[in-house]
């Protein structure tokens, strides 16, 4: 195979240029193809059944909205969706909040410690959900670690109870959101020109105002988009709300998961879905227009 | 590198027949209708800067890059239909593009097996061209433990170990340091005298060019400005670009009339013989000015600029004297350095000097 | 005087956060071998018998079984075309790359949940769902984004000359990627099936929808079992869990190691040496 193709000497009319111009875009050289295997795999496995869990959703158990009209009108369904939207809100909150001078310190690091930070925040990524969860419940339950240190050591005289409450959800959803938040927060603060900060104090700025006026600023577009991934990863969770949530915690993750297995109501469980993929497909719209997902992920454009 | 007696009767070297080559990357033209008859077993430099082209030619010819018109005739055959892996041209690269996970002897090897030699040979033909280029004891080991001069020899071996009819070169020697590039050089030339085969090298360093080459074709920006001996290139340039990249040179700008030059920067007027009939710049080299102190007339056969010298620069045997005309001009004067003091300083005005022959006219741009 | 302060509220709190991200690890590897059978805290004594008991009952041995096949083979089947992929996506000219792009990092985003229901809607229909094949046609899904990002990196870094080198000494562009390419990419393509292994040996919400009597696999038994009764045993098992994706990084991080004590050992300087 050549390395290069030639390009065609533009000498054509004004209809002919049009069609080859479509030509060309639709070329497909050798090692184009072999991105078919994969296509069409998805495709088949993953792209196919979505639409029939779209299809379901209107057609099970009846043609029609009924699935929908059901979502909405149920003063339960309703609160469930209301709090997905607000345990996800406050996870980002809280994640923010640690991420961002985590993220900070991995800029002013020296490179054994950043690498050793980086490392640190990703642990959860690669550990089981299941592990760390089973985990937390031991730490987190009224007879778990945190409470037995706690009641020796005098802090309080009967268990906190911090299982079972948004308090628990969040803190186990927090350790998985975290290394989203931080990794595009630190890649954006990472460009940011450290002379820039000084370049305010040379005009005057104290530090703090500086780091406020110039660095902040600047580092909003990892922020952006270091919340935007972590508000959408925790609309989906499951494992841990449903583990570490009580009753008036309940997530839609969790929700879809009982109509399916208890009730079997595929439909609805299909319009629930529908309703959380679509959700997710529009922030993602709003955040590819603010990002280059492709850069970010495979490192070209 | 001694000449192995056990090397093979030298292959006669392949001509090469570049026929209105054409490139072209968006709206910019890279070679323009480029034609080079390249002859067989010479050893022939594509000189340029970056951009000219020269490297864009060499890929078209190894088959890396299709033009977009014309044809390249290896002894007569067009090879342009011919995909790279089936041209059998020799071929070394900048950075040498050594296979990093195979040892020397199987970088040395790859080509021979590619192309069918028989397995009982191998091993002879390997250690043969690991000898020429004086690499024979390093074959088990791997390229990251050679160092560049190490890597480039390997890089030669392994392109001319199945005996191909020419070789190309793309700026080999562009990684190493001056000392080690200078040997290279030599060696390189010397292999092409022991080898017999049409050597291909390109470059944009001109000393380079002017040490190694049977001859030299100059391109700027997608043209051939100049095909030529290195004396041809240096004693009698085809045009302003050919002169100033080629050594250092003197340029006045002006118009000839007959066997006058006139020079209105420096408001003079110069004798010239030969060259371009309407050429616009007069060139003369540094080694051909003369410099004397104070005011001199000229002789007959001489041309005369008073200036002002600005710097002189000692380099052992040689001087450089750079001076400024009235009107700003700078020129360079290359002397050597004078038994007794001749009062050339910075500062002290002079006359230049310059036999009417030494002057060179030529046209702003080379004719096509 | 502020400076130093923020610097040291900044390292305590990274410190607590990196208290907090590996806490539960920590606590688990202790508790599985405590005496306590409530798992209370701190755990008391030493004692194996967790571990035992988890070898006495045969349908833990079976549901890790099944994950290891089920991991391995998505590994293998998510290296084939992610692999491929990374190929088209890096080297080759296809059009509509923008939709391609986002079918293929797709499952990256879509919430396990909706691709566990969808996959358990349609595999219903056709008798995939509790097979190892249904287990390892999903999980290639979700393993392959990760190949991908590792060989493409892989791939743009491949010094195009060596290619050049290879088929202008006669190899055609096949034998070149076999004989060439490859070799290079070798490292990014372990790496990505790493990755997709330990992606398919603890994920749990997808196996949830596609497990049953007939096939579950490990964390889907722990979580049955986390959900019935907080118990010793899982805390065994856990840990056992653990040690297999600990294992997995500590392959990664010595390959790493290896290439860069292997690289080097080049000779430094350009003008010593013949």
């Amino acid at each position: 195979m050549s390395l290069t193709k030639s390009v065609s000497t533009g000498r054509s009319v004004r209809p002919r240029a049009r069609s080859s111009r479509l030509r060309a875009y639709l070329r497909v050289d050798g090692w184009g193809l072999l991105i078919l295997p994969l296509l069409v795999f998805l495709v088949v496995i993953f792209v196919v059944p979505l639409g029939m869990l779209i299809a379901k959703s209107f057609t099970d158990p009846t043609v029609g909205l009924d699935n929908y009209r059901e979502i909405f009108a149920e003063s339960l369904y309703l609160k469930i969706l209301t709090n997905t939207f607000v345990i996800a809100l406050s996870v980002t909150a809280v994640t923010l909040l640690l991420a961002y001078p985590y993220a900070y310190l991995m800029t002013i690091a020296t490179p054994m410690w950043r690498t050793v930070l980086l490392l640190l925040v990703l642990v959860p990524f690669w550990t089981s959900v299941l592990v760390r969860s089973f985990a937390l419940v031991l730490l987190l339950r009224d007879t778990g670690v945190l409470n037995t240190i706690a009641q020796d050591v005098g802090l309080i005289s009967e268990p906190f109870p911090i299982m079972r409450s948004m308090k628990g959800v969040i803190f186990g959803m927090v350790q998985v959101a975290l290394p989203f938040a931080v990794l595009p927060m630190y890649a954006t603060m990472r460009n940011i020109d450290t002379r820039l900060t000084k370049a305010a104090q040379g005009l005057g700025d104290r530090p703090s105002g500086a780091f406020w006026r110039v660095f902040v600023p600047l580092s909003m577009p990892g922020v952006a988009a270091g919340l935007l991934l972590t508000f959408i990863q925790a609309l989906g969770y499951y494992i841990t709300p449903a583990m570490l949530g009580g009753p008036k915690n309940t997530m839609i993750g969790e929700l879809i998961v009982q109509q399916v297995s208890t009730v079997l109501q595929f439909g609805f469980a299909a319009a629930l879905a529908v309703l959380l993929l679509g959700t997710t497909f529009v922030l993602l719209a709003i955040a590819g227009r603010f990002m280059n997902l492709e850069r970010m992920l495979m490192g070209r454009s | 590198m001694p000449k192995n007696p056990n090397l093979q009767e030298p292959r006669t070297g392949a001509s090469i027949e570049v026929d209105r080559i054409r490139k072209v990357y968006g709206p910019a033209t890279i070679l323009n209708d480029v034609s080079l008859d390249i002859r067989a077993g010479e050893f022939l430099t594509l000189l340029g800067a970056s951009g000219s082209g020269k490297s864009t030619l060499l890929n078209i010819v190894a088959g890396f890059i299709k033009s977009d018109g014309g044809d390249v005739r290896v002894d007569g055959h067009s090879i342009t239909s011919v995909p790279a892996h089936k041209r059998g041209l020799g071929m070394v690269f900048q950075h040498y593009a050594l296979f990093p996970h195979m040892s020397v002897y199987d970088n040395v090897a790859y080509g021979l097996r590619r192309h069918g030699f028989p397995k009982s040979e191998i091993p002879g033909m390997v250690a043969e061209a690991l000898e020429m280029v004086e690499m024979g004891h390093l074959g088990k080991r791997r390229p990251a433990e050679l160092s560049g001069g190490q890597q480039q020899r390997v890089a030669l071996a392994r392109a001319v170990v199945f005996r191909p009819r020419v070789l190309l070169m793309d700026e080999p020697l562009g990684a190493l340091d001056k000392m080690l590039r200078e040997q290279l050089q030599l060696e390189i030339r010397r292999l092409h005298k022991d080898m017999g085969i049409t050597f291909v090298f390109v470059t944009h360093d001109q000393e380079e060019a002017l040490t190694m080459s049977d001859r030299i074709a100059l391109l700027e920006r997608g043209d051939i400005v100049q095909l030529g001996t290195p004396e041809e290139l240096y004693d009698a340039p085809s045009c302003r670009y050919a002169a100033e990249f080629i050594g250092i040179s003197n340029i006045f700008a002006g118009k000839r009339e007959g066997d006058l030059f006139t020079d209105p920067s420096n408001q003079a007027v110069h004798k010239v013989a030969g060259g371009a009939a309407d050429g616009t710049v007069l060139m003369v080299r540094p080694e051909r000015l003369r410099v004397a102190a104070g005011q001199t007339t000229p002789a007959t056969h001489e041309n005369a600029l008073p200036a002002v010298v600005s710097d002189c620069v000692y380099l052992g045997s040689d001087r450089t004297v750079h001076v400024r005309t009235a009107s700003g001009d700078e020129l360079v004067a290359r002397t050597e350095v004078p038994r007794a003091d001749d009062g050339i300083r910075p500062g002290v005005a002079v006359t230049l000097t310059w036999n009417v022959e030494d002057g060179r006219v030529l046209p702003e741009e080379a004719r096509r | 005087m502020t400076r130093i302060l923020t610097r040291a509220g900044l390292i305590l709190l990274a410190a607590l956060i990196g208290a907090y991200i590996l806490l539960p690890i920590l606590i688990i590897l202790p508790m599985s071998v405590s005496e306590s059978a409530f798992l209370t805290f701190p755990p008391q004594g030493f004692t194996w018998q967790w571990f035992e008991e988890l070898k006495l009952d045969p349908t833990w041995l079976e549901a890790a079984t099944a994950s290891l096949r089920v991991a391995a083979l998505s590994a293998i089947l998510s290296v084939v075309l992610g692999t491929l992929a990374a190929l088209a996506l890096v080297r080759g000219r296809f059009p509509f790359r923008g939709p391609v792009l986002m079918v293929l990092l797709a499952p990256l985003i879509v919430p396990y949940v909706i691709i566990g229901l969808a996959v358990y809607i349609a595999f219903l229909e056709i008798g995939l769902t509790e097979t190892t094949l249904g287990f390892v046609l999903v999980h290639t899904c979700l393993g392959v984004p990760y190949v991908m990002i590792n060989v493409c990196a892989g791939l743009v870094a491949v010094d195009r000359r060596l290619e050049m080198a290879s088929m202008n000494l006669g190899a055609g562009p096949v034998s070149t990627f076999f004989r060439i390419t490859l070799p290079a990419i070798l490292p990014n393509m372990l790496a990505g099936a790493l990755f997709a292994f330990i992606t398919s040996w603890d994920e749990v919400v997808v196996a949830i929808f596609m497990s049953g009597p007939t096939l579950t696999t490990l964390p889907v038994k722990m979580w049955a079992g986390i959900r019935v009764q907080i118990d010793p045993t899982l805390a065994a098992i856990s840990s056992l869990a653990l040690l297999v994706i600990v294992g997995c990084f500590l392959i990664i991080g010595l390959g790493r190691l290896v290439q860069r004590l292997l690289a080097r050992r080049s000779v430094s300087s350009d003008s010593t040496g013949v």
